[in-house]
């Protein structure tokens, strides 16, 4: 008998419990579901989109080995989340060498950006550019700015000193903040000679 | 623009940043599982091939190791009262047969003689020591006085050495107090053929098993590691019809079971899935009971020393035959939900290790027995088959571990005898088996 689930069709729980019994339909439903929004997060600590879809599939990988273990005490996405990130900073702390530099305090509370110029940058450009960030900046920089890890966390995780993430931070912003409105400009005027 | 605000448009924006993932990444992602498992599978692999060679060097052992030509094992056939004949009561000659009386329940329970182990399997007898004085503590009640008149046909058994041809010959010890014994020897002569008079077969199953894991070539086929333990509870019924005199069938109407008290043998199996399809082999531990006691807890009391006279009904012979098996088995399974219905069917082949035979006489004060072992010699179709199949409903709570139970077929293709009349067609039962399997 083929069960045929249609995405809209099937709770989340029965989702998860068909993955851990290595339904192989369950498990293509849940990674359409999932994928480009994990390889998302991939792409953003990856150097390139070659590295991002290696570390996704090492990451969908564990999730699938993982599953049966998974008790609902956190959201779905969420754990998938936090696995998805794990697998991206123990794949590049194998494959990439990363420079961490003195932990000089600096503090970059401000910047010249403005709330406007931001929401209005091209999300794929965005992130592009944070891509594009030095490895320990990088890290750094999603931990804390986007997935919201504290500095004693990711000083933690990383083996690094606070003071070092805090410094990383406060660089990372900084320089994607230069790119950002440097070749934002540009490219918001290439645009507009375009149309 | 504040830290705080810049973090916050930027989580929203990252939540939203998708990038298409490959047709292929699924499919890659599933193959580079299964490659992630090879090396794991290696290892088991590696273990089920050596647990595989060692059982087969037990065989080879086994069947290149031939009874002392001394023994030329007949078969005599000889009613209770013929054996107990109290005019031939002699000394024994060594007491290596194990005699256990006791009176009714509620009263004090005496018990003569001890260890196993007739006349017609000397090699088992030298290692047997006499224990009869450092067993029996209690005082004694006098060897059983057997009615001389009884006429009791339901009790035969079966023996012999090739210096006793034509000679039942049953060698018992009776001890008084703790030192002091009176040997005895219940000797009977008959020459009458009562081959048309044998009890009724019982047979058993036990399991322990492990299957493998993996990918061998592609999606659809996979080894699987597993153990799994399981048996049969209920009674098996007879469908051979091995007895085909009444009198015997009254005698012995329980002839073919199968029933598992203990899970004695750990078998290694291999389990390859092919879709629905599963093929597996392994070893495993079976018996066949030739048998007119049919709950197995009376003769776990009797074995265990307490021994009730209402819980025998009449005098019985327990025979057991000891079997290695091989089962090769293919299971189709009917669905992939967590409660699945399977069928299963396959041939095992099976190796007879050895017989255990126990003798229940039943008088009207004491119930004695005796038991004996006998390799498995020429006497027996050592090398069975058999035909195999199964319903299984099969219930899954964990990823790991599928509890299940159903209807069972077995059914022997070869008798278990050479030459013998009464067990002349092979052994054919049917019953409920259940198991619990932990899958790797």
């Amino acid at each position: 008998m083929v069960i045929k689930y249609r995405k809209s069709g099937i709770t989340e729980q029965e989702l998860v419990h068909r993955c851990a019994q290595e339904d192989a339909l369950a498990q293509k439903v849940l990674f359409e579901k999932y994928g480009p929004g994990l390889q998302g997060i991939c792409f953003r600590y990856a150097k390139n989109l070659s590295d991002a879809e290696e570390i996704f599939q090492l990451g969908f990988i564990k999730i699938f080995d993982k599953l049966g273990n998974f008790r609902f005490e956190s959201g779905l996405k969420t754990w998938m989340t936090r696995i998805m990130i794990n697998t991206a900073l123990n794949y590049l702390k194998t494959n990439e060498k990363i420079k961490w530099e003195s932990d000089i305090e600096s503090q970059f509370e401000n910047t010249d950006l403005s709330t406007e110029q931001l929401h209005g940058m091209d999300l794929k450009f965005l992130m592009e550019c944070i891509q594009k960030l030095p490895v320990g900046y990088r890290l750094v920089f999603n931990m804390y700015a986007i997935e919201g890890y504290s500095h004693k966390e990711i000083a933690e995780e990383l083996n690094i000193t606070e003071g070092t993430s805090r410094s990383q931070y406060a660089r990372a912003k900084n320089v994607l903040e230069k790119k950002l409105l440097a070749i934002g400009f540009e490219k918001n005027n290439y645009a507009g000679r375009r149309i | 623009m504040q830290d705080e605000e810049f973090k916050n448009i930027l989580r929203k924006k990252a939540e939203s940043f998708e990038i298409p993932v490959r047709s292929n990444a699924f499919h890659a992602i599933l193959a580079k599982r299964q490659n992630a498992q090879k090396p794991n599978n290696k290892n088991v692999i590696i273990f089920w091939i050596a647990a595989t060679v060692t059982v087969l060097g037990i065989l080879i052992y086994l069947s290149s190791k031939n009874l002392p030509e001394t023994i030329a094992v007949k078969e005599v056939l000889k009613p209770a009262s013929a054996i107990f004949d109290p005019v031939n009561i002699k000394p024994a000659e060594s007491g290596l047969i194990k005699i256990k009386t006791a009176t009714k329940r509620h009263e004090p329970k005496n018990y003569i003689a001890i260890p196993h182990t007739q006349n017609h399997s000397p090699m088992l007898l030298k290692k047997e020591p006499d224990q009869t004085a450092k067993t029996l503590n209690t005082p004694a009640a006098p060897l059983p006085v057997l009615n001389p008149n009884l006429k009791d046909d339901s009790v035969y058994s079966e023996n012999v050495t090739a210096k006793q041809k034509d000679t039942m010959g049953l060698i018992a010890k009776k001890e008084i107090n703790h030192d002091t014994i009176e040997s005895v020897t219940l000797v009977s002569e008959d020459t009458s053929s009562a081959k048309e008079t044998q009890p009724g077969f019982i047979s058993g199953s036990k399991t322990v098993s492990a299957h493998y894991s993996g990918n061998l070539t592609g999606d659809a086929v996979d080894l699987k590691f597993s153990l799994a333990l399981y048996g049969n509870y209920l009674p098996y019924h007879n469908i051979s019809n091995a007895a085909n005199n009444q009198e015997i069938k009254n005698l012995y109407p329980n002839e073919f079971d199968e029933r598992a008290k203990l899970v004695y043998l750990t078998g290694f199996w291999g389990q390859l899935h092919y879709k629905k399809f599963t093929f597996s082999t392994g070893v495993a531990y079976s018996e066949i009971h030739f048998d007119k006691i049919y709950s197995a807890p009376v003769l776990d009391s009797v074995k265990s020393g307490v021994i009730h006279q209402e819980s025998i009904e009449q005098n019985a012979i327990d025979q057991k035959f000891i079997f290695l098996e091989i089962p090769m088995l293919v299971a189709y399974k009917l669905s992939d939900k967590k409660i699945n219905l399977s069928i299963q069917t396959g041939i095992a082949l099976q190796w007879m290790l050895y017989t255990q035979t126990y003798i229940f006489i039943k008088t009207p004060n004491e119930i004695t027995y005796m038991s004996q072992n006998e390799i498995a010699n020429k006497r027996f179709n050592k090398f069975q088959y058999l035909f195999v199949g199964s319903i299984h409903i099969n219930y899954t709570p964990y990823k790991h571990l599928t509890v299940f139970a159903g209807p069972t077929l077995r059914a022997n293709q070869k008798p278990l005898y050479v030459n013998e009349y009464t067990v002349r067609p092979a052994p054919v039962s049917g019953g409920l088996e259940t198991g619990i399997k932990i899958n790797f």
